[in-house]
């Protein structure tokens, strides 16, 4: 331990002498051209280099940008593949068109069992017009000499109200005889008429009263509205009654208009 | 920061890293001012080193213009002295691999060459035994010594300059200390 720290001591010291004695061999300098040269080589260096290359991240943000820029360009400029038309049966048009088949099938059923249900209740009404004693319908023949004035009436009105009451007894609404919401309105054309998936209610309304009028309420709706426009003083009741009756022949008329 | 005011007074109070970095972002001053600090140490290295003053002159413009090149490559909190010998060392080093290491044969030829002593003053002839001591000494050794006694770094220092490890640098320093025993008259 002694010995080296005596050889450091030496050490340092001779480290110290030689450094003075380096100190004495002279400040050497390097020529001023070599100066010169070194400064302008700096100098020319950070001319060289452009102001906005000084921020490397600016450089790689840029590069970085214009390559996804370009590559974004890229993939919006390739044409579209073309579809085989197996495909289309599975893609979206197709579904759709499969849904809207599908819907209009249900509808169809839909009025099918209405139409079903309407077609028995008119089995329903016909049975209760036969259970109507025969004095009291109106004569259908030919000849048509039976009809008379009272008993014209008196069928179809008890032939109404039956249909009427059975209806009510079914919590099922009836059109008025005066015919001011059902007269002229229910043509078949409009009641054949397609109606969309989105109007079920409003079918199912047509298809109800569809149902409730038959020939002989018709006819004597039709009869209520020449009627009043007789009574009101309209001479179009005539031309009215002639096309009842070319449309119905042996149809009894009323009282009011048989003269 | 007010306009038109001159911090020119407040230059050297700049350290050697701060101006590395100004230079770095352009600021040319900065590295006129950081070269004026080293000029004469680096010069000193590269001459010392070598006994061709145009060899020395072509290894001195060299590092300098290699460190002009790797200006981006500084980070704050290096050393810039340690960083700046670093690159001398390494292009003195590249020198060395090109030629042909000079033995110590050579080396005392070309010590014999220098003037007499009566043909000089005795300073300047204990100068030149110690100028030709340095020459002698072998290239690790004497990089490490000039090293030392131009810069000041520290044997840590040198350590990181030289690419060894303290205790490497300091027996380096040992055995030219040793060598160049002989040339220190008091």
């Amino acid at each position: 331990m002694q010995r080296n720290g005596n050889d450091n001591k030496s050490f340092e010291d001779n480290l110290d002498k030689l450094g003075r004695a380096y100190s004495r061999l002279g400040q050497d300098e390097p020529p001023e051209l070599l100066d010169q040269a070194i400064l302008n080589s700096a100098h020319r260096a950070v001319a060289r280099s452009p102001r906005w290359l000084q921020f490397g991240w600016l450089h790689g943000l840029t590069t970085a940008a214009v390559f996804v820029l370009a590559f974004s360009i890229i993939l919006n400029q390739r044409e579209p593949v073309p579809v085989e038309e197996s495909e289309l049966m599975h893609n979206e048009p197709a579904l759709l068109y499969r849904e809207k088949a599908a819907e209009k099938q249900s509808v169809d059923q839909l009025s099918e069992r209405r139409r079903a249900e309407s077609d028995t209740k008119k089995d329903a009404r016909n049975d209760s017009l036969q259970a109507v004693p025969a004095t009291t319908l109106p004569q259908q023949d030919i000849s048509g000499a039976s009809v008379q004035g009272d008993r014209a009436e008196q069928p179809s009105a008890l032939a109404g109200r039956s249909l009427r009451a059975q209806d009510e007894r079914q919590g099922e609404r009836v059109p008025a005889d005066d015919g001011d919401t059902v007269a002229g309105t229910l043509p078949e054309a409009s009641l054949a008429k397609e109606v969309g998936p989105m109007a079920d209610s409003a079918r199912f309304e047509v298809s109800e009263l569809k149902a409730s009028v038959t020939p002989d309420a018709v006819a004597e709706q039709l009869l209520a509205g020449i009627i009043k426009l007789k009574q009101a003083g309209d001479e179009a009741w005539k031309k009215e009654l002639e096309l009842f009756m070319a449309n119905y022949p042996a149809y009894p008329l009323p009282d009011e208009l048989k003269n | 920061m007010l306009r038109g005011i001159s911090y020119a007074h407040r230059m050297p109070e700049i350290t050697d890293e701060q101006l590395m970095q100004r230079y770095a972002g352009g600021d040319t001053q900065a590295f006129e001012q950081l070269y004026a600090r080293h000029r004469g140490a680096m010069y000193r290295y590269f001459s010392r080193q070598l006994n061709e003053p145009a060899s020395a002159n072509d290894l001195y413009q060299g590092a300098w213009e290699k460190i002009i090149r790797s200006r981006r490559s500084f980070r704050a909190g290096t050393p810039f002295t340690a960083w700046m010998y670093r690159i001398a060392h390494n292009h003195l080093v590249d020198h060395y691999r090109r030629q042909r290491p000079l033995d110590a044969r050579e080396m005392d030829g070309i010590a014999d060459q220098q003037p007499g002593p009566s043909q000089r003053a005795i300073e300047e002839q204990q100068n030149e035994h110690l100028r030709a001591g340095i020459y002698s000494l072998p290239a690790e050794q004497r990089t490490t010594l000039l090293l030392k006694l131009e810069t000041g770094l520290k044997l840590e220092e040198i350590a990181s300059v030289t690419g060894v490890n303290r205790e490497t640098v300091k027996s380096r320093l040992r055995y030219a200390v040793n060598k160049l025993k002989g040339c220190l008259v008091e």
